[in-house]
């Protein structure tokens, strides 16, 4: 519930302020945001498990950030780019995919 | 072979799906299970919903700034195809003006053909009024025609006289004479045959016996329409009655002198503009 409270905080005050994005820092907030996503239903899923753990998802969320929107930003200096942010997406998304089907488990029981 | 471990030799997308929560919350919870729990203060909780926040602030900030770059970009785009819009009208205008110019061209062409026409054919008239009028030296076939006094004549009263000659000259006028020439004397509009006692004048100039008479024209028909018109009967009979001899010749290439410079200058009258001319206008004979 708090969690819930805390994600509406965070919507509004993105919204509020709406930041303006640096140019150089742009095309990776795309990708940060789904490995933000992964770590978050990552977090979700474990906590329909029962062994959730703030240190751990506090830090695999800062991990997938960082790594995600390095692993671009790296991509971008060698020309690559594109091809590796589709990487990471395809893997952050598989991850998304089945972490959603095992909270859909817990949730529904199906 | 040594064994490997299952994260080497598990095919890549299995391995993702199998992993897909972190193995760390695992290894946790194992550690918690085994009796040493982490210290679970109010603090890392607190971390923890910083970082929901976080994730929030993300997530709209990348909605926000999605949002505006598809404005500017769709701006972007606008004003591109209004150039191009723009730009194709220009082509278009353009187009209209070449074609525009085209016509002009082509009118100006014909103008150009037809002054050029006109220009031609002022040229040839004024080629053949010079030939009449004794502007310029001419050469081509004719008729000689040389008469003489009597040889007994009275000189006083049996001689060729400037009527005689003028005669003489307006029957080959007629018989279709384009130039004519006495005694290397050309005769022009102002010419004048006339007595000055008892020698002719042609052109202020006195000319002797035998009169030479030169004319241009054709000569297959010349001579005998000269014969037949009024001035060559006239002359005929004065030929009869005085006893003169008159000898008529072809020649095939006759040459004739121009006028004299004074006969050439016009004093008084000046010359017309183009304007003036149709051709339906009488060209002046002499």
């Amino acid at each position: 519930m708090i969690a819930v409270l805390g994600l509406l905080v965070g919507v509004v005050l993105g919204f509020v302020v709406s930041w303006d994005v640096p140019l150089g820092v742009e095309p990776y907030l795309p990708i940060a945001v789904v490995a933000a996503l992964d770590a978050v239903f990552g977090g979700l899923r474990a906590y329909l498990d029962g062994i959730f753990d703030d240190k751990v998802f506090v830090v695999s969320f800062l991990s997938n950030v960082v790594i995600a929107a390095g692993i671009v930003y790296v991509g971008d200096r060698l020309g690559v780019g594109g091809q590796l942010s589709t990487g990471v997406i395809v893997v952050l998304g598989i991850r998304i995919f089945s972490n959603v089907a095992a909270i859909r488990r817990h949730l529904f029981h199906a | 072979m040594p064994d490997l471990p299952p994260r080497v030799t598990m095919p890549l997308l299995t391995l993702i799906t199998q992993q897909s929560l972190d193995e760390d919350y695992r290894i946790a919870a194992e550690r918690r299970e085994l009796g040493t729990p982490a210290p679970k203060g109010p603090g890392s909780r607190r971390v923890a919903l910083v970082v929901i926040a976080v994730f929030g602030v993300l997530v709209s900030t990348a909605f926000v700034q999605n949002t505006l770059s598809e404005d500017t970009e769709n701006a972007g785009r606008n004003a591109l195809i209004m150039r191009i819009n723009n730009q194709r009208d220009r082509v278009d205008a353009l187009q209209a003006d070449i074609a525009d110019l085209r016509e002009t061209n082509a009118d100006l062409t014909d103008q150009l053909t037809a002054t050029t026409e006109a220009e031609q054919a002022a040229d040839t008239r004024l080629r053949r009024l010079q030939v009449r009028t004794g502007f310029v030296a001419v050469h081509g076939p004719g008729v000689v025609l040389t008469v003489d006094n009597a040889p007994d004549a009275d000189p006083l009263q049996e001689v060729v006289r400037d009527s005689d000659l003028a005669m003489l000259v307006d029957g080959l006028w007629s018989a279709g004479a384009e130039a004519i020439a006495i005694n290397n004397q050309r005769l022009t509009a102002m010419s004048a045959i006339r007595n000055s006692g008892v020698p002719i004048e042609v052109n202020g100039v006195g000319i002797a016996p035998p009169y030479t008479v030169l004319a241009i024209g054709d000569n297959r028909t010349m001579l005998a329409r000269f014969v037949n018109s009024s001035g060559g009967l006239n002359f005929d009979a004065l030929v009869q009655r005085f006893g003169f001899t008159l000898e008529m010749d072809n020649d095939d290439d006759l040459s004739l002198p121009a006028a004299p410079q004074r006969f050439l200058r016009l004093r008084d009258a000046s010359a017309g503009t183009a304007a003036d001319q149709s051709p339906k206008e009488e060209e002046a004979g002499p």
